[in-house]
């Protein structure tokens, strides 16, 4: 293992969970951290500057959502919440708060290397603005305002491509409404998630998108949406 | 040996029988007659000291006498009476009734004046005075009914204390009939006699037509009994019927106020009903939200874990170092015995709530108890020496193993959970006093004297304990559950030197060693 292995800061209170994620992430070529508690973890975040955060939301010495604001005051590390909790509201507080992406517990081993590869690949994107996307068929340039499937040109209205573009710049990570609905239609907006169903359903549908087995926006009940971006992604869903 | 006074008391007695027999008129005349003689009597003997014109005055006390005991009509006869023997005896000419002096007539006159109005005001004041009474007796009854009612909330004494309160005021029987599920009338007590076809129609029409009865208005029936409705306008909880066939404005008014007494107090029995099952309900709601939460808490970290594990195990396959992979299996297998020890402690939880639990008790060794507990936690005691101190003759125990076995398995899970990974556990157990103690100790963080009854309640858990380790709350909840029905005692004291915790069992010892051969 080489120190250029990404370190991953485990924070969870079950000795059981963190140790096979320990053993998983491990023997994916991750260097691990552990921490117990939500000050422990505080802590090891800020000393040994981590790649990526695992946080449990049910810490017994703090809540979850607090310990994401901390980190969030100084640092942009991606975080990846777990939760026990099947509360949707929980999730959207989290991920508003600033967590990158989350994943319910039980969860199996594939579903979280994928959340992790793809919160770790965000890193070295540097302009996402200049950038050209391209996952599986689909190409997007932000520049020449064009998107492709499999090479073909798709028509896009603004906001659609706008859409398009906000999902395939965090590929693999959920974005909730609110973050959707804010960037696309502004502040005021915020809450209506209505726009977001027409507007998804259409992309779906000029993507050739079957909404019952997406291949490339799933939606995140109650949560948000996420463009699937591997084989792993989509068992998942 | 008779005593004088033995005698008299017994003469008293008989002439009161013979004046019940003659009847009441009788009596009255038989009394004034008394009262008169009793008057000439005493002027006899006072002759010489009292004038004859004076005598007069000693009749009219006997007059006035009379009158506050027995009415104006006593006043009068013993008025007649007492101015016959004056004239007989103390007017000239004596011993003939004839009158001859005005001064005679004079003092006639004015004596039957005199009579026929204070015979007259003292009858008024007797009636008066018998209506006072009658009426305070009446409140006192009304008042000992109300006051008795208040106290009950349960509707069959309140139909106790309605009945004896009617029978006590009206002197007649009386019924309660309450509406039963399926709109039947039916008597909420033993019935005294049984009620006639029409009766039951009348009781029957009182109870469909309750807004017939304005206040104060006449009961309803045509028999014997008499009916009216209990309960506030339009919503009929049942009738109060008496056997009287004629009611007096006065009883009626009684009725009717024992009446507005018994629906006041039917109203809050059935509130007071309302509101248990309301509490019911809302503390069975709690217990399901704080099931609900325990449960998917509790049930999916060990989940969780296992997923984990497995998933761990399956996908990355040989990346995984074969420590790894050993250490992987291990966590599959202790966390599904903590599932499965979840799993028992819902359904022990279950079966006390249902009291469904009947003990099997069989004779059994102490040690072997200890010994299928500490397996039964595996991984759970997290390599913790276990001291087990219990003396090669102890004797056998008539238990029900199984539930003694989850309780000592719940407690040293306890023990483990709340302290440190080094700290030995420790379980004793002594004879004293034709009982078994048995205590498990450990020397982790202890539970503060105020909690150590507390953390026996449902879904509490002592405060320090959410830092610590997942839990329900329930263990304890189920140990004291378990051990109740074995027939034993919990508690909770501080550990050896004051460190830790001490959970003491003291069980029964049935008849140690009479089937043990001598041990």
């Amino acid at each position: 293992m080489t120190n250029r292995a990404p370190k991953v800061l485990v924070v969870d209170d079950e000795p059981q969970i963190r140790k096979f994620l320990r053993i998983g992430l491990e023997a994916q070529g991750y260097r691990i951290l552990e921490a117990v508690r939500a000050s422990e973890g505080l802590a090891r975040c800020a000393d040994s500057n981590p790649d990526l955060v695992i946080l449990d939301l049910g810490l017994p010495d703090g809540d979850g959502v607090e310990v994401i604001g901390s980190i969030r005051a100084w640092s942009r590390v991606p975080i990846l919440v777990l939760s026990v909790r099947a509360d949707e509201d929980e999730k959207v507080n989290a991920l508003d708060r600033g967590a990158s992406d989350y994943v319910t517990k039980p969860f199996g081993m594939a579903e979280l290397l994928a959340r992790v590869r793809g919160l770790l690949r965000d890193r070295p994107r540097a302009a996402p603005e200049s950038a050209v996307f391209r996952v599986g068929s689909v190409t997007l340039d932000v520049a020449r305002h064009r998107v492709t499937l499999r090479g073909e040109p798709v028509r896009l209205s603004p906001k659609e491509f706008e859409l398009l573009r906000l999902l395939m710049a965090h590929a693999g990570r959920v974005i909730t409404h609110k973050q959707l609905l804010r960037e696309v239609w502004g502040p005021s907006h915020e809450n209506d998630v209505q726009y977001l169903r027409v507007f998804v359903g259409q992309l779906r549908e000029k993507l050739g998108d079957e909404p019952t087995r997406p291949h490339f926006i799933a939606n995140e009940p109650g949560v948000g949406y996420r463009f699937l971006e591997s084989a792993a992604d989509k068992e998942q869903v | 040996m008779v005593s004088p006074f033995e005698r008299t008391t017994d003469m008293t007695a008989r002439w009161k029988r013979s004046l019940d027999v003659i009847g009441p008129p009788a009596r009255g005349f038989a009394e004034a007659a008394l009262v008169v003689a009793a008057a000439t009597a005493l002027a006899e003997l006072l002759h010489p000291a009292v004038s004859p014109a004076n005598v007069a005055l000693l009749f009219m006390t006997g007059v006035v006498l009379e009158g506050v005991r027995g009415g104006f009509a006593r006043a009068m006869t013993t008025s007649l009476l007492s101015i016959a023997v004056m004239s007989f005896l103390y007017w000239l000419p004596r011993f003939s009734f004839r009158v001859m002096h005005w001064e005679d007539i004079v003092t006639l006159s004015c004596f039957a004046l005199a009579s026929f109005l204070t015979g007259n005001l003292a009858g008024r004041f007797r009636h008066q005075l018998q209506q006072t009474r009658t009426v305070a007796r009446r409140n006192e009854q009304l008042y000992a009914a109300s006051r008795e009612l208040t106290g009950l909330i349960r509707r069959e004494d309140l139909v106790v204390v309605v009945r004896n309160a009617v029978t006590a005021t009206l002197h007649a029987d009386c019924v309660v009939l309450f509406a039963e599920d399926r709109g039947e009338l039916g008597p909420a007590h033993e019935l005294c006699c049984e009620l006639d076809a029409q009766s039951v129609a009348a009781a029957r029409w009182t109870f469909d037509q309750p807004d017939a009865f304005g206040q104060g208005a006449e009961p309803h029936g045509m028999g014997a009994w008499r009916f009216l409705p209990l309960g506030h306008h339009g919503t009929a909880l049942g009738v109060l019927g008496v056997k009287s066939a004629h009611l007096d404005p006065d009883q009626k008014r009684l009725l009717w106020a024992l009446r507005d007494l018994a629906t006041v107090a039917l109203d809050r029995a059935r509130l007071a009903d309302e509101m248990r099952q309301a509490s019911m309900l809302a503390d069975g709601e709690k217990l399901r939200s704080a099931l609900l939460s325990a449960v998917s808490h509790d049930l999916r970290t060990p989940l969780a874990a296992i997923l984990g594990a497995a998933t761990t195990l399956g996908e990355l396959g040989d990346a995984v170092s074969p420590r790894g992979q050993s250490e992987l299996l291990a966590t599959v297998i202790s966390e599904a015995q903590r599932l499965n020890r979840f799993v028992a402690n819902l359904l022990d939880m279950t079966r006390l709530e249902h009291g469904g639990l009947k003990p099997r008790a069989s004779w059994c060794d102490l040690r072997d108890i200890i010994a299928e507990a500490a397996r039964g936690l595996g991984g759970a005691l997290g390599g913790r020496e276990l001291v087990v101190e219990v003396a090669a003759d102890f004797p056998l125990l008539h238990v029900d193993a199984a539930l003694l076995e989850r309780v000592i398995e719940n407690l040293l899970d306890n023990a483990a959970k709340y302290s440190g990974a080094g700290d030995p556990l420790k379980v004793t157990a002594c004879v004293h006093g034709g009982c078994c103690t048995l205590r498990v100790v450990d020397r982790g963080a202890g539970i503060a004297p105020d909690e150590r009854e507390r953390v026996f309640e449902r879904f509490y858990r002592a405060r320090d304990s959410a830092g610590h380790a997942s839990g329900t709350g329930l263990g304890l909840t189920i140990c004291r559950g378990l051990v109740e029905a074995l027939d034993g005692s919990i508690a909770i004291t501080a550990g050896a030197d004051g460190i830790g915790t001490c959970v003491e069992i003291v069980l029964p010892l049935a008849a140690v060693g009479a089937e043990t051969g001598g041990r």
